[in-house]
């Protein structure tokens, strides 16, 4: 067998590294031919996701490599570099992923001698390693070329998308029609009725749905557009369509290769003493990319691992202390709705046997969209768990009710408002629980902002693409709507929720657009701070 | 789109690449790519005959993409982008592999380099398809100049300029012109008097008519960029009609109010209304509205100016103006400070008297300073011994890490002058001593013939004498690192050389003009050895002790250099505006403003547009390095020829999926 000789792609920076790697050249230093470089202007211009596409693509390590801090042709590229590189190897390390196949390496025009040294190095290292596990198999490749055997008939009469009366009710409900003339659900409907599936499968607007469900509760037909959308985005999925990839597509190289990984993940970092869990225990509490989500949307000032930590506190408070896996991973909700199927059978497979395997009698969610994966989407394709499932919401609102639970006087006092979270409000009907939460907490204000309940305005994101102005116009109507009621604070029950708000928050032009600043909390941190001790 | 035909050419580069990778090989691999047209090998592609491959196959074969396989872009991109100029085709519609620098140079197993070959030019071909013809835009340059800073840097800058026929706005914020180098008796090591030096330059200056003197003025803000800046000045009110004003300076003589005056850095005094000194360019008086009378008063005490200034030039009605001025480039002179020697406490400045700085010296020794050149103590009395301390707050951690250059220079010139005017005992306390410049050893060597003492040692502390005997005393302690000994030496004086130092507004300074200071908090300059006067903002220059410490010839060449600077760009008359720059998908963008904040050269600007917020580039600012880019969180963002698409397609290429 031929001895592995691992791939390793370089992204190199104009002024420096790529010049110093030319001097080894001149020098006729030799090295091993393991290394493919690719010349960027600035190691400032290589993103985060730049690196993990090399490793979904086949490189067994990525160095990405600039100019020394101080000597940046653009000032401070590589420092920005640093930091993004910074967030990226928190990220690689819960992954599992070995620190030496992803490296971050100043190396100044003049080093073309260091230059040389640091692949020699690389590739013993990679070859002490073995090779990727993310290096797609021919298998794998051919598998992927194969269309799946849905087609737009089958999904037009599982949906039951026959059944609309081309009434235009849908888009006029639709909150992103609102804004975006060229969406407009109906006339999606009327394509597929049609057979227009190139048309459909290639049009952008296909990936702007955000399934909220606001079309499909009041549509006098019968029709599940949401479910639509999801099955023809697999189509597209299939001919290489994304929609606008928002964060350049980082999110979803994470769950891809968290899905193929046989790594164990590093995922229980913040999961510190003061937390009590018991592996034998009936209740199982799932965090699921709640760590990764974590390191990624801190420049927001969201720490969704604070949501998870105060939900754990909640639970320990009423004695419960549950199972919290070390192995779990991502519900699978986004890669479903990106049409990315393949990854959310892995990722469904791999929790369905896990949380079995931990037989337990019910799982509790923080989390709105594993909550409806696991309940809706799950069984759909056949994976069941095989027990209750809860909202931590109507964990708590049980309490209340049957348990007379009670909350500290006196620990908070705020004026509040609630946005009923998509997934747990039209998809899985529950609007009265997390209300009743709200209402038992002394010292809480509850204002309802206009659009409520089933009538809730979704928070505007779909599954991390086409976030585009459309969205955030619908975003800041929201805001605007919640600070409208009087209340100081928004409470979501949804991290993405939480998320997309503080996302729509951020005004860091010189020139602000409108002022739409309210604070954002989980309900699960408002119960935490009101605990009775 | 229309339908994409690349052309690949291999280079042999002789045998440089040719004798480690099968170029046949290479091309025919070529061949076989999606959208190839023709794949060529060729000996020396950057040769005339080889650039007409290139050219003829555009004409004949109808390619709209090209790809050359050979050295590195840095040497020979240029080339081939040129070639398919001179070819009708857009130089953005090519790319380029190195196979050279990065392959056959490196590697030395023919097979491997030869898949590796492949590998880069499967890249090329396959990133080429993306690329989009960006049109190359130039600007017109703006042949005004703004130099900002009067002393000798910019004095010299802006003579070099004016005289080679264009008009510049010499800016000194100060009510004269002339910097520190006006306040120096005489200058190392030719003992030239500074004054009757720099004055026929300030008066030049003062009458040029190409330069337009704004004397006691500030720049307050500036916009646009290289060839177009808009440069908002403020005149500073002086209470004093410039027209009118003849500096006859009777209203100085009769200005009650005396004020210490900073020119004679404390050591004198000015009135309120005063003209800095004798040969002040321009030489007309400003009034001091903080120690003015009258003002102060609202008009009703004083006012002894008014009833005695013969030309009637008093007009304590004038008001601050703020004028618009528009130049194509920029050349910052704005000098130095001295370190505040009360930070450094062992030394007894501002404790103890006659423990002064060395430029308090060079007013002292001035014949036309406070004292009419005689060096004397607080009391009066001639001093008799003088210890001159090296690196105040320079070559210390504690302080400032760098030598300030002109120090031991100077503290032989004052030794010198010490001996020569005074025959005083003169102690130079030193740790090394740096005369690094032409005739600058053979001064020291002087200097020391004259019965100079040196003592190699950092100077511990300035005390003052307790006993009978030491009574009056300054005693100034250190080991004598020759001898090994501790020194107590007893002197009448101290003369302190402080470290130089940043303006103490440099950082205001640096962001209105959107340059960056270095660690030590000079102005950086674009590189340290080849572009030393040149800013990471293109068009805007630094020279003299504001970029750092430095002598006067110097700084005499920096200011000159600036000057060179900018009659290239006034000469070239027209800047060339870089093509692959962001670009903002106006759908995508939330108007956030993290491509505003991430970006350094204020490049995107977020902006009110049909109702909402949304991003826009200024494209003659922007760089295309890409951060922009990166942190903009929907994609909106991108960088022109490194688009995602681009970068994606490449890793595909090179990681190895599509090798199977």
């Amino acid at each position: 067998m031929a001895e592995f000789e691992p791939r390793i792609i370089a992204f190199a920076c104009n002024w420096c590294t790529y010049a110093a790697a030319d001097i080894a050249g001149t020098s006729r230093i030799h090295y091993p031919p393991n290394v493919r470089v690719i010349r960027v202007m600035c190691s400032g211009m290589v993103a985060p996701e730049h690196v993990l596409w090399a490793i979904e693509n086949g490189a067994d390590g990525v160095l990405v490599a600039g100019c020394h801090p101080g000597d940046c042709h653009y000032i401070s590229g590589n420092l920005k570099a640093e930091e993004k590189f910074r967030m990226l190897k928190r990220v690689t390390d819960i992954l599992g992923i070995e620190e030496e196949r992803v490296k971050l390496k100043w190396i100044a025009t003049s080093e073309g001698s260091i230059f040389a040294q640091t692949i020699e190095e690389m590739v013993e290292e990679l070859k002490k390693l073995g090779p990727s596990p993310f290096k797609p198999s021919k298998e794998s490749q051919e598998a992927k070329q194969g269309k799946s055997a849905l087609t737009l008939e089958n999904i037009v009469q599982e949906t039951k998308t026959y059944s609309c009366l081309d009434c235009g009710k849908c888009t006029s409900l639709c909150p992103i029609a609102e804004h975006d003339p060229a969406y407009s659900p109906f006339r999606m409907v009327g394509k597929a009725l049609v057979g227009l599936e190139d048309e459909i499968i290639h049009d952008k607007k296909l990936f702007s749905c955000l399934s909220c469900y606001a079309c499909s509760l009041r549509c006098p037909g019968d029709v599940d557009y949401p479910a639509f959308i999801q099955k023809t985005r697999l189509l597209a999925s299939d001919a290489g369509e994304q929609g606008d990839l928002a964060h350049g597509g980082f999110l979803h190289s994470v769950t891809r290769l968290m899905a193929r990984s046989p790594y164990k993940q590093k995922r229980l970092e913040w999961l510190t003493k003061q937390y009590r869990t018991y592996d034998q225990s009936d209740i199982l509490f799932f965090v699921g990319c709640s760590p990764y989500l974590a390191p990624f949307f801190e420049y927001l000032g969201v720490r969704t691992l604070d949501i998870t930590e105060a939900s754990l506190k909640i639970l320990n408070h009423l004695g419960i202390e549950p199972v919290i896996l070390s192995d779990e991973k991502c519900c699978g909700h986004d890669a479903l709705w990106m049409g990315d199927v393949e990854t959310f059978k892995r990722l469904a497979e791999h929790n369905t046997k896990l949380t079995k395997e931990a037989g337990v009698k019910k799982i509790i969610f923080s989390c709105p969209e594993g909550y409806r994966t696991f309940k809706l989407d799950y069984p759909n394709y056949g994976f069941e768990v095989g027990c209750e499932l809860q909202h931590i919401s109507e964990f708590l609102a049980e309490r209340i009710d049957k348990y007379g639970l009670k909350f500290k006087e006196g620990e908070v006092k705020k004026k509040v408002t609630y946005q009923d979270p998509c997934r747990l409000g039209r998809h899985l009907g529950i609007y009265d629980a997390p209300r009743r939460v709200l209402e038992a907490i002394p010292g809480i204000e509850f204002l309802e902002m206009e659009r409520n309940r089933d009538w809730s305005l979704c928070c505007g994101t779909g599954p991390f693409t086409n976030c585009d102005l459309y969205s955030h116009e619908m975003r800041i109507g929201r805001l605007l709507e919640a600070k409208a009621t009087g209340a100081e604070t928004l409470i979501t029950c949804c991290p993405k929720c939480q998320i997309h708000f503080k996302c729509a928050m951020v005004n860091r032009g010189e020139e602000k657009g409108p002022d739409v600043e309210i604070e954002v909390m989980d309900l699960a941190n408002l119960v935490a701070k009101s605990l009775s001790e | 789109m229309e339908k994409v035909r690349i052309g690949v050419y291999v280079c042999h580069c002789g045998l440089n690449i040719a004798g480690t990778v099968d170029v046949q090989e290479l091309a025919k691999y070529a061949e076989t790519l999606p959208h190839v047209v023709i794949s060529r090998d060729y000996r020396y592609m950057c040769s005339d005959p080889g650039q007409d491959l290139i050219k003829n196959d555009i004409k004949e074969l109808g390619l709209n993409r090209v790809v050359v396989a050979s050295c590195s872009p840095r040497m020979h991109e240029h080339t081939f982008r040129k070639a398919c100029q001179d070819a009708a085709l857009n130089p953005y519609l090519y790319e380029h592999a190195n196979i050279r620098e990065h392959c056959s140079w490196v590697h030395t197993n023919r097979e491997q380099a030869t898949e590796k070959a492949k590998d880069l030019v499967h890249a090329a071909v396959k990133r080429v398809y993306y690329h989009e013809p960006l049109e190359i835009k130039e600007s017109p340059v703006n042949p005004n100049t703004l130099v900002v800073g009067a002393g000798i840097a910019g004095i010299e800058a802006a003579l070099k300029i004016a005289n080679g026929g264009h008009k510049v706005y010499l800016v000194e914020r100060e009510p004269s012109i002339g910097g520190h180098m006006i306040q120096l008796d005489t200058t190392f090591p030719t003992l030239d008097c500074s004054e009757c030096i720099l004055t026929p330059k300030m008066t030049e200056v003062g009458h040029h008519p190409n330069i337009e003197l704004l004397a006691y003025s500030e720049v307050e803000e500036v916009s646009g960029s290289v060839g177009n800046f808009k440069v908002k000045v403020r005149e500073k009110a002086r209470y004093v009609d410039e027209s009118k004003c003849i500096g006859c300076g009777v209203c100085e003589q009769k200005c009650p109010w005396k004020v210490p005056s900073e020119f004679e850095v404390g050591l004198g005094t000015r009135r309120a209304i005063y003209i800095p000194f004798a040969q002040a360019v321009p030489n007309v008086a400003t009034i001091d509205k903080d120690r003015c009378v009258y003002i102060q008063s609202g008009g009703k005490k004083c006012g002894a100016c008014i009833k005695f200034c013969e030309a009637n030039a008093i007009d304590f009605n004038q008001t601050d103006r703020v004028i618009e001025l528009e130049v194509g480039a920029i050349i910052l002179a704005t000098g130095y400070d001295l370190l505040d020697s009360n930070q450094i406490p062992q030394y007894g400045y501002g404790k103890y008297d006659n423990v002064i700085t060395g430029l308090e010296f060079e007013r002292m020794t001035c014949a036309s300073g406070p004292t009419q050149g005689k060096i004397q103590l607080k009391d009066g009395r001639t001093p008799e011994s003088v210890a001159i301390i090296h690196c105040v707050g320079s070559r210390d951690k504690n302080y400032r890490e760098y030598c300030s250059r002109i120090c031991c220079m100077y503290a032989l010139k004052h030794a010198h002058h010490l001996r020569e005017k005074i025959n005083a005992a003169v102690y130079e306390m030193y740790i090394d001593m740096r005369c690094t410049g032409d005739a600058y050893e053979e001064f020291y060597e002087r200097v020391g013939e004259e019965g100079v003492t040196f003592i190699r040692g950092k100077v511990a502390q300035v005390k003052q004498g307790i006993t009978e005997e030491e009574k009056g005393k300054l005693i100034v302690t250190a080991e004598d690192t020759f001898l090994g000994s501790i020194l107590r030496v007893p002197v009448d004086m101290v003369i302190l050389c402080p470290a130089m130092v940043p303006r103490s507004d440099a950082a205001e300074i640096a962001r209105k003009f959107s340059i960056t200071q270095k660690a030590t908090g000079f102005f950086l300059e674009r590189h340290p050895k080849l572009e030393p006067q040149a800013t990471a903002m293109d068009g805007i220059f630094v020279a003299g002790c504001c970029q750092f410490p430095k002598d006067i010839p110097d700084s005499v060449a920096q200011g000159r250099a600036a000057a060179a600077g900018a009659l290239e760009l006034i000469d070239r008359g027209k800047v060339t505006i870089e093509a692959a720059i962001a670009h903002v998908d106006e759908i995508l963008c939330h108007g956030c403003g993290i491509c505003e904040e991430t970006c350094e050269f204020n490049a995107p600007k977020v902006m009110s547009k049909n109702g909402r917020m949304v991003s826009a580039v200024n494209e003659t600012l922007c760089k295309g390095c890409g951060a922009c880019a990166v942190a903009c969180p929907t994609g909106a963002m991108s960088i022109k020829h490194f688009t995602h698409d681009e970068i994606f397609t490449m890793v595909r290429a090179l990681a190895g999926i599509e090798n199977g």
